[in-house]
């Protein structure tokens, strides 16, 4: 049976980052740019919203219909984002799994918009659908074996209760492991590669979630370090700030608050967004590669390898 | 050609690359069959509206001969959109096949009204109706169970009724996909051919399954892209349908006055991603018994 190695995968998400540092850095920024983008635009919107709540002697009627514009707005940009941050995600995840899987296209830090997308789209799409289905199945099963066991009174009930909450939370992550290739075997042999992805991953269940835990930890305790790093230098300039201004007027309106806030302190607010590009991307490459990579590493072994795409 | 799954999934695609004016075609009829809808709805919609809005100003408790004319009105809208919904479905559902099986036939973006758009809407409505039989079936499978349940007073017995659940779902599913190519065979070999599909599809479940969810998946991306576009012009013009609420109990012809381009953009949107998302979704089936039938000749 092929195997993969979980270390040589996992380092060369590391590597992958040490390769292509400003790659990793652009992949981060794309995905936070939208969630920045949408504060500079919604912050605005909303603080106007409040503002409109607040004018005295208005009609109420008028504000009512103001406010029923003005929501549809914030709705409507706000649904706008999360779409376009939908597309962004597909591409860049494309692009982290392009990266390991054809490592040679490197132009445009290796993000495209075509075909590979819209399969990593597709697929997307189908394993989430799969999963509530799933968990809908897996729900409606819980509640037939709850009513058909309730009669067992305390504690047996809790237990199952748990049990069955456990069950349903450890069958979700290891169906997550099991699909887990299916999006860089589509990339790697430019087809849509449910099949193959799920032969793939054949037999290697465990090893997947097992690595996935791994990532999960890895990502877990970079995050609480660079937090750690981020408190402590935030609490070292923040005695700079004139807080009981500040919280006065976020009080009054925090939107226009938060907004007069970010205005005044936008070259510091800037160097942390960078920052949290940077390490979005180191994240998001060590979440997504060693995927790539496992599923390179057993279809390495599956056929012969085939010649790069360029 | 060898039937593949994944390679007929894409045919909505492929239909709309070798005919964009298909789609335009399609477009102009979807907007044409929207317009007609909002004509007939529109002025009975407000009435039914009024109606019901004197009926809960009343403060009485409402009778079933309070509510006689508004299902009287309910009547009356549905007796003339259904037979219009089950012709236009027909009528688009055969353009797409004729796209696929005779795609030579290009005038008029495939749409026709003809013999082929009658043996269409026949084994629509026939498919309707086995699925209907067997949804009522199912339901009172289930329905026994839960009596049975109940009366007997045995919790264990839910479980059963859950499985029970699972069991109809799955046998829709399974019925939907072995009967999937009736329509697709109706027009290839222009004659009605419903139950001919088991044939073709007999050792071929899970690729035909995996071929519609796929394509169904795709048709949710074709949207969400869609919106992507839609949303910024629904804005700019009035925020779409949302922007008629407060137009709630006005006349028709101040509605059109009022939110001509939000209705016109609404339909314009709508116009071309049903159409899109229909071929996206009902072409593959054609592919697929293109192909089978095609691997099976070859």
């Amino acid at each position: 049976m092929a195997r993969f190695s979980i270390g040589t995968a996992i380092s060369e998400a590391f590597d992958l980052v040490r390769r292509r540092p400003l790659a990793v850095f652009v992949w981060g920024l794309l995905m936070v740019a939208p969630s920045v983008a949408s504060m500079a635009l919604l912050l605005p919107m909303m603080g106007e919203m409040i503002a409109a709540v607040g004018t005295e002697g208005a009609d109420p009627d008028q504000i009512q219909s103001a406010m029923m514009g003005d929501m549809m707005q914030v709705q409507g940009v706000s649904s706008l984002l999360n779409l376009v941050q939908l597309v962004l995600m597909v591409v860049v995840y494309t692009a982290v799994m392009r990266a390991v899987v054809r490592p040679r296209e490197t132009s445009f830090f290796s993000l495209r918009l075509g075909m590979d997308e819209l399969r990593v789209a597709v697929v997307g799409v189908a394993i989430v659908v799969g999963f509530y289905l799933l968990a809908l199945i897996l729900v409606l099963l819980g509640v037939g074996i709850g009513f058909a066991t309730w009669g067992l009174g305390e504690p047996f009930n809790w237990l199952i209760i748990v049990a069955m909450a456990v069950g349903l939370f450890v069958a979700i992550w290891l169906g997550a492991a099991r699909v887990s290739l299916m999006a860089p075997a589509s990339v790697m042999s430019r087809t849509f590669a449910f099949e193959e992805g799920w032969k793939l991953g054949r037999g290697r269940t465990g090893a997947l979630f097992g690595m996935m835990l791994l990532t999960l930890l890895i990502i877990l305790v970079t995050e609480m370090i660079v937090f750690g790093i981020g408190m402590a230098i935030f609490m070292a300039t923040a005695g700079g700030l004139d807080w009981p201004q500040i919280l006065d007027s976020i009080e009054a309106d925090p939107f226009a608050g938060l907004q007069a806030l970010f205005m005044a302190n936008w070259p510091w607010i800037t160097v942390a967004a960078l920052v949290i590009s940077g390490l979005y991307g180191f994240l998001l490459t060590l979440g997504i590669a060693p995927f790539a990579s496992a599923c390179r590493q057993l279809a390495a072994q599956a056929v012969p390898p085939v010649e790069d795409g360029h | 050609m060898a039937f593949s799954a994944t390679d007929a999934a894409f045919e909505g695609f492929r239909v709309v690359r070798r005919h964009p004016m298909a789609l335009i075609f399609w477009s102009l009829f979807y907007a044409a069959i929207m317009v007609a809808a909002f004509a007939i709805m529109g002025p009975n919609l407000i009435g039914f509206v009024s109606a019901t809005e004197q009926l809960e100003k009343s403060g009485a408790t409402p009778t079933l001969e309070d509510f006689a004319p508004l299902f009287q009105m309910m009547g009356m809208l549905f007796a003339v959109l259904m037979p219009l919904s089950l012709i236009a479905s027909a009528m688009i559902y055969a353009a797409i096949s004729r796209s696929v099986l005779r795609p030579a036939e290009s005038a008029f973006g495939y749409l026709r009204l003809g013999m082929d758009e009658l043996r269409v809407l026949v084994v629509s409505v026939v498919l309707f109706l086995v699925f209907m039989a067997l949804t009522i079936v199912m339901s009172g499978i289930i329905g026994m169970v839960i009596g049975m349940t109940v009366a007997a007073e045995m919790p264990a017995l839910w479980l059963l009724v859950v499985l029970l659940v699972l069991a109809a779902i799955a046998v829709g599913i399974w019925l939907s996909v072995r009967l999937s190519l009736a329509i697709p065979i109706t027009m290839a070999e222009q004659r009605i051919a419903i139950f001919d599909s088991f044939a073709f599809t007999r050792g071929r479940f899970w690729p035909l399954l995996g071929m519609a969810l796929l394509a169904g998946v795709m048709s949710m991306v074709v949207g969400l892209l869609g919106s992507m576009v839609a949303m910024p012009l629904q804005m700019a013009t009035g925020g779409g349908m949302m922007g008629l609420e407060g137009l709630e109990g006005e006349s028709l012809q101040v509605i059109l006055q009022a939110a001509w381009p939000a209705i016109a953009v609404w339909i314009l949107i709508n116009a071309v991603m049903s159409a899109l998302q229909v071929a996206v979704v009902y072409a593959p089936f054609s592919a697929a018994y293109r192909d089978i039938k095609g691997g099976a000749s070859d």
